[in-house]
């Protein structure tokens, strides 16, 4: 049973499956309502809207699920093909192409661990419309505060069309250093952090991070009317993410180049 | 002479010669082959470097600098390999078909830049889209590899193909560290639930799906074929249908 679950063909079926949901999922964006929702999923801990938004859209939950689970799947078999398979491999004679070929697989399932431990642990909230002086609380825990905004380009490129807006917003139209918002984020009477944030250059606290991901106008173009929207998140293994994903795309160039050199190398399981 | 006109004088120089090259393929003229595909990627060359003078940043994203980005590394690779490592089989020729589809389907766009979104001179948008469309020309190597080697028996193509594959992934993983470190920074986050990035992940996917074909199923080479074309057709979804 154990050896069926360690084997290639499960490996085959797994991804299979793992392409299959991923596809459904794109499949399902193409209407109206489940694009929404997966946007909303987006826009929070997806935790978070299992728990409170899930149940407005069954099919977007029911698919979801779907995707964790068969993850979930995956992840457990690549974890026994490691320890019972590409373990041995390596103590059965020792090579730098099958110390890599292990190393590959395991910085691979770390990775997939942290985009579970991503869903699930943290703080995201998105699209937080704020002006200057503004005020709101997150989480009943963090204050996030806007004490100015300041945008140095034409206020009349923000209210292009979204279609327009990738042909206005040029690098000689939209300068990024002249466009930012004063951000203070406080935990009680502590302030965390505060400073300018620029779109591409967000405010941090330790893991907490405070993204402009957009300036927004409202009513007429004076410069008073001009809103940013924030997201505030809190993610623990974003630097632990980045150093596996590294690592492994590494150890993948060290693997095709040991294989490149020596083309009549035996296969690998 | 305007910029634009360069680009149409470069693309039919590239074309011609190109076409010229897959005559003489046929007609078994392996020197003139060579030496028209030389010079149509000498072409593509000095069109890619006209994009980035132009555009002052790498060719990223829409169809015309999309695929003469594609036509170009394939010629190069094919050039590479039949003329430099003298790989005992031609691909150029295979190359040089698809490519002229390609060529033939640009055609019909238009030969312009695309608007100059101002995120495009950050190095993590430039990696992300730049090497996304280098990705796709390599697994579409890959799969020429594959069909060629197929249809006309050469020894080891399989894992030859494979190899290009794993460096076609590469290449997209490179594009995707760079993306969600983009995406980290513009979004909050480095993960979005959304179609692009779901997509994307089917093509690394498929690549993966490629590289564990088991052994001893008793798969047509047309299937594994068709699998290991997963990740070209995968990109090229990417790249071109949003």
């Amino acid at each position: 049973m154990l050896q069926k679950f360690t084997s290639v063909k499960t490996t085959f079926i797994c991804l299979g499956l793992l392409i299959g949901s991923l596809l459904a999922g794109v499949g399902l964006t193409l209407d109206k309502s489940h694009a929404v929702a997966l946007k909303s999923l987006g826009r929070q801990l997806p935790l978070t809207w299992l728990f409170y938004e899930a149940a407005g859209n069954s099919v977007i939950a029911t698919w979801f699920v779907m995707v964790c689970l068969v993850g979930g799947i995956f992840l457990i078999h690549l974890a026994s093909c490691v320890m019972l398979r590409l373990f041995r491999l390596v103590q059965n004679g020792f090579s730098t192409r099958q110390f890599l070929f292990l190393l590959i697989h395991i910085l691979f399932g770390l990775v997939m661990i942290c985009h579970g431990i991503s869903m699930a642990v943290g703080y995201k909230q998105s699209d937080i419309k704020m002006f200057a002086g503004n005020s709101t609380r997150l989480d009943n825990t963090y204050k996030l505060s806007v004490s100015e905004v300041r945008f140095g380009d034409d206020p009349a490129l923000l209210k292009a069309s979204f279609e327009n807006q990738r042909a206005l917003m040029s690098r000689e139209n939209i300068h990024r250093e002249k466009n930012y918002a004063h951000v203070t984020l406080t935990d009680g009477s502590r302030i965390l952090s505060s400073g300018r944030a620029y779109v591409l250059s967000p405010l941090r606290a330790g893991s907490i991070r405070v993204t402009l991901t957009e300036f927004f106008i409202q009513g007429d173009s004076a410069e008073d009317t001009i809103g940013v929207k924030l997201t505030v998140t809190k993610n623990p293994v974003i630097p632990f993410f980045f150093i596996t994903y590294a690592g492994m795309i590494l150890s993948l160039i060290g693997f095709i180049v040991i294989t490149r050199r020596n083309e009549k190398m035996p296969e690998l399981p | 002479m305007s910029g634009l006109n360069l680009f149409d004088l470069m693309y039919f120089s590239m074309t011609g010669s190109l076409a010229c090259a897959m005559s003489a393929a046929l007609l078994r003229k392996r020197t003139l082959s060579v030496i028209c595909g030389s010079l149509s990627t000498i072409c593509g060359l000095a069109l890619f470097i006209l994009i980035i003078c132009k555009a002052e940043r790498l060719p990223l994203f829409g169809k015309f600098e999309s695929l003469i980005t594609i036509v170009l590394v394939m010629n190069i690779l094919s050039l590479l390999n039949d003329v430099f490592i003298r790989a005992k089989n031609d691909i150029s020729p295979w190359a040089w078909g698809l490519n002229l589809i390609i060529l033939f389907i640009l055609y019909f766009y238009p030969r312009s830049l695309n608007p100059d979104f101002y995120m495009y001179d950050d190095f993590r948008v430039m990696i992300f889209f730049h090497f996304r469309i280098l990705a796709s020309a390599v697994f579409l190597f890959s799969a020429i590899i594959f069909w060629a080697g197929f249809y006309r028996s050469h020894p080891g193509y399989e894992r030859r193909a494979g190899n290009w594959m794993l460096t076609g992934a590469v290449l997209f993983l490179i594009s995707e560290f760079s993306g969600s470190w983009w995406c980290l920074d513009w979004l909050g986050d480095s993960w979005q639930w959304s179609k692009g990035f779901l997509k994307a992940s089917t093509v690394f996917l498929t690549a993966m799906l490629s590289c564990h074909i088991p052994a001893n199923w008793n798969m047509s080479d047309e299937i594994r074929g068709i699998i290991g074309s997963l990740p070209a057709a995968g990109t090229l979804w990417v790249l071109f249908l949003h």
